[in-house]
């Protein structure tokens, strides 16, 4: 099997995108809505002002580096299905670490110490999985499954309870965070949430092109007994690349409390950890690609909710995601095929 | 139904292009009916590509195929399997968690058989016809390469009742007497009137269980007819052409001090049954050891044990080191997945191993990585690029990448499990001279083989294994072969 050419991958993307356009049309048409408006509606929602378009990469921000630390992981052959929960649970630390913070801290101190939090949360979570896979041979495709809830129903009962806000009532908030526990506001148009993605998103590369740590995760990836053999140990190689998607997942939950929503709260994430998977395939571990999957992918996201204004259901921005990764896939694996036409050789004349 | 003298299969000028290869350059078979017919030719000389074309696995550029005079469908693995012709391949093509039934019942009626749980009696009656004696309730896993061959060839014989068997490289995981079970297994099978086309490199089995002989060279077939009418010496001369080649002879007798030494060594199969008992040797630098034995007698998880990758149950072993490393050549059995990591390029897997000494850090350069894939290809002329991955090679080129870098800093110890086994006549013997010749220079060589010529051809020295234990050691230019063949499968010595 030969590995397309980028002008190949790019036309079966183009491809895809084109199917999904027209197969989300006929569901629009089919519910009585007109697709044309709608599409419309959903790209300013995700990309038609500056606000919106910053919005959308807020939201691009906790997919890339989940699909980041996915793809991480997946070099050395571990699904992490547990993006969702390291998110949570860095989100948790961070918030942790900012609400616990005495007043008068310099803001470089507590930013600093709202990330460490982040990536630690995350990579203790992903952690327990990870000694789980090693020591009791637990396949990490449950154990992480299963820890998301666990996280997830944590934050729930924090914020409903010890840490719910006095202020905000019955709503399940935490206090705000402290400025000095708080991420910048975007300087000159730079986000420093997108700046920190982008930066993982050349770490990976790096990994790639020629960190021994990575080649050592392929090697394992590919094949355990052939890291044996080279001298590699697998199990604690592929547990380190665990830990580090779980600590990427964790930061974004950081980002995610200290910049935007600015306090712990229910349902912080939609989904981030879900869509990091669903984006880390689509883009076929190249680190461009997550970069570019994670700006339609939140696209998708703020278009939804934008499609409600108009009167048409949301729903159709989720039903185009998963339209979406189905067409570039079959796009991915029909190209493996070659269509012969005309008379197969030998046939009966 | 047909014309008298109509071959069973008739392969008619089929040509065939992997990019830019000509694998089967105007291809023409005849396969009688209830007669066997080898196909023979080096690695990459194209049987393979002409039977999966016979399968229906391939398409043909051109050419066409006859079954029982009637014009096959090309391309089309239903319409081969329909037309009664059943192919078991080299690696076999079973659901390792099933069952050897549900493997069965997989191809033959698609699960139908799994809700009476058990056999239908046309299988057993199969079974006793051709003499099949293996346990068909056994999870394909558990099964040793000889009954997963059986299961591969039951599965083909009741899979729309197949008229043509073509099994390719079957002996090459068989023991000797496995080998010859199966030959006699084939013989009862053309009894009924079915034929078989066997495509092997080992031309003695060849003279002794054919009844024709197609003879291929670079794509081509430059030889065909009945077996009575060519020597063992006309056939391999027709297989490699006018290169030469040599047989091999053993390194001179000079050993110096032990490089490699085992005491007491006990070791685990993979079911954690003891494979290896209390083995205890020395490799001496200079000088080549052999290690016979039919296989499956704990040759390889011995090999496996002194290559590091296998645990010891007790006993030690002094071998060379270098920083907690392994401080030498070691060739397992297995290439991929082993030696090689398949889906990586063959520049990656050049450095495995290497990877962690000079000039390696924390991060590899390109240019030190490209150039140790092109000493490790063009050491022994693989004929590889440095960006392919390693999967695409074939048996001969993966052996000789991997000879290419364990042999790259000329270590002082060399262990090489089967080191020739599935290589075609030029292959096996470059390699051969290949450890003679480091012997020969100075390293302690260890080897295990299941030919008992090749031990005498290139070892100074010859351990018989049996049941996991040493029970007899020969010096090579002694031969005692009645004596060692009957102390390979009995243990004991007359």
């Amino acid at each position: 099997m030969t590995t397309p050419s980028r002008a190949e991958s790019a036309l079966r993307v183009v491809i895809g995108t084109i199917a999904t356009f027209v197969i989300g049309a006929l569901l629009l048409v089919l519910t009585g809505h007109n697709p044309v408006f709608a599409f419309a509606a959903m790209f300013r929602g995700a990309f038609g002002s500056i606000v919106a378009f910053a919005s959308t990469v807020d939201k691009a921000v906790p997919i890339g580096l989940c699909a980041i630390g996915i793809s991480l992981a997946y070099r050395g052959g571990l699904w992490n299905i547990g993006a969702e929960g390291q998110f949570y649970f860095g989100a948790f630390a961070a918030a942790g670490f900012g609400l616990s913070l005495p007043e008068n801290v310099p803001h470089a101190l507590g930013i600093a110490g709202v990330v460490a939090c982040g990536l630690a949360g995350g990579a203790a979570w992903a952690a327990i999985a990870a000694a789980a896979k090693v020591w009791l041979r637990v396949n990490e495709v449950l154990s992480t499954l299963m820890l998301n809830y666990v996280a997830i129903l944590w934050v729930d009962y924090l914020v409903s309870g010890p840490w719910a806000d006095p202020v905000t009532f019955s709503f399940p908030y935490s206090p705000e965070l402290p400025d000095a526990a708080r991420l910048p506001a975007p300087i000159a148009g730079i986000d420093l949430g997108a700046v920190i993605t982008l930066l993982a998103a050349a770490a990976l590369y790096a990994v790639d092109r020629g960190m021994r740590w990575g080649y050592e995760l392929r090697v394992a990836g590919d094949a355990p007994r052939a890291a044996a053999y080279g001298g590699i140990r697998a199990s604690a190689v592929t547990a380190s690349a665990l830990v580090a998607a779980g600590a990427l997942a964790g930061l974004a939950g950081a980002i995610e409390v200290a910049g935007t929503t600015g306090r712990l709260q229910s349902g912080l994430s939609p989904g981030y950890g879900f869509i990091g998977i669903l984006v880390a395939w689509l883009a076929r571990s190249s680190p461009l690609g997550i970069i570019a999957g994670s700006v339609v992918y939140a696209g998708l996201l703020n278009g939804g909710f934008s499609l409600q204004v108009s009167g048409v259901p949301s729903a159709i921005g989720t039903v185009l995601q998963a339209v979406l990764l189905v067409c570039i896939l079959t796009t991915f694996s029909l190209g493996r095929y070659r269509l012969r036409f005309g008379a197969a050789v030998g046939e009966a004349p | 139904m047909m014309t008298a003298g109509e071959p069973l299969v008739r392969l008619e000028r089929l040509s065939k292009r992997f990019g830019q290869s000509l694998a089967n350059d105007q291809v023409s078979i005849s396969v009688p009916h209830g007669k066997v017919v080898a196909v023979v030719g080096e690695n990459g000389a194209g049987k393979t590509t002409a039977m999966n074309l016979l399968a229906g696995l391939y398409m043909p550029d051109s050419g066409r195929i006859y079954v029982r005079g009637e014009l096959l469908r090309p391309g089309s693995p239903r319409d081969s399997v329909r037309a009664g012709i059943g192919m078991v391949h080299q690696h076999f093509k079973l659901v390792d968690t099933m069952t050897g039934l549900d493997n069965i019942s997989l191809a033959v009626d698609r699960g139908q058989i799994l809700r009476r749980r058990r056999t239908s009696p046309a299988i057993d009656a199969l079974m006793r016809e051709v003499g099949f004696s293996f346990d068909l309730d056994v999870y394909v896993w558990q099964m040793t390469l000889a009954a997963r061959q059986q299961l591969e060839i039951l599965r083909a014989l009741l899979s729309a009742g197949t008229h043509l068997l073509i099994l390719d490289e079957p002996t090459s995981v068989l023991s000797a007497l496995e080998s010859a079970e199966l030959f006699g297994r084939l013989r009862r099978i053309t009894a009924t009137g079915r034929s078989v086309v066997l495509i092997s490199h080992k031309l003695k089995e060849v003279l002794e269980i054919a009844d024709e002989v197609v003879v291929m060279r670079a794509g081509r077939v430059v030889h065909a007819g009945p077996i009575g009418s060519v020597t063992l010496f006309e056939l391999g001369r027709l297989i490699v052409g006018d290169r030469l080649f040599g047989t091999g002879r053993p390194p001179p007798q000079r050993p110096g001090r032990p490089v490699l030494r085992l005491d007491h060594v006990r070791v685990a199969n993979d079911l954690g049954l003891p494979a290896v008992e209390d083995v205890s040797l020395e490799v001496r630098a200079g000088e080549l050891v052999a290690i016979a034995g039919v296989s499956g007698n704990g040759q390889t998880e011995l090999m496996e044990a002194i290559g590091g990758i296998r645990e010891l149950r007790g006993g030690s072993i002094a071998k060379p080191h270098q920083q907690r490393h392994r401080g030498f050549a070691y060739i397992p059995s297995q290439h991929l997945g082993t030696a090689l990591a398949p889906n990586l390029s063959i520049a990656e897997n050049a450095i495995l191993g290497r990877h962690r000494s000079n000039p390696f850090r924390w991060w590899l350069r390109r240019r030190d990585v490209d150039s140790f894939a092109r000493a490790a290809i063009e050491r022994f002329d693989a004929k590889a690029q440095a960006r392919q991955p390693v999967r695409q090679l074939s048996g001969g080129n993966l052996q000789r990448v991997i000879l290419g870098r364990e042999l790259a800093e000329d270590p002082e110890l060399i262990v090489a499990s089967y080191p020739t086994r599935g290589l075609d006549v030029a292959s096996a013997a470059q390699i051969r001279n290949v450890l003679v010749d480091h012997a020969a220079a100075g390293a302690a060589v260890l080897v295990a083989s299941e030919e008992l010529e090749e031990s005498f051809s290139i070892a100074n020295r010859i351990l018989v294994m049996h049941r996991g234990r040493i029970v007899g050691e020969y010096r090579s230019d002694s031969p005692e072969l009645a004596n060692i063949g009957r102390l390979m499968t009995t243990g004991v010595a007359s």
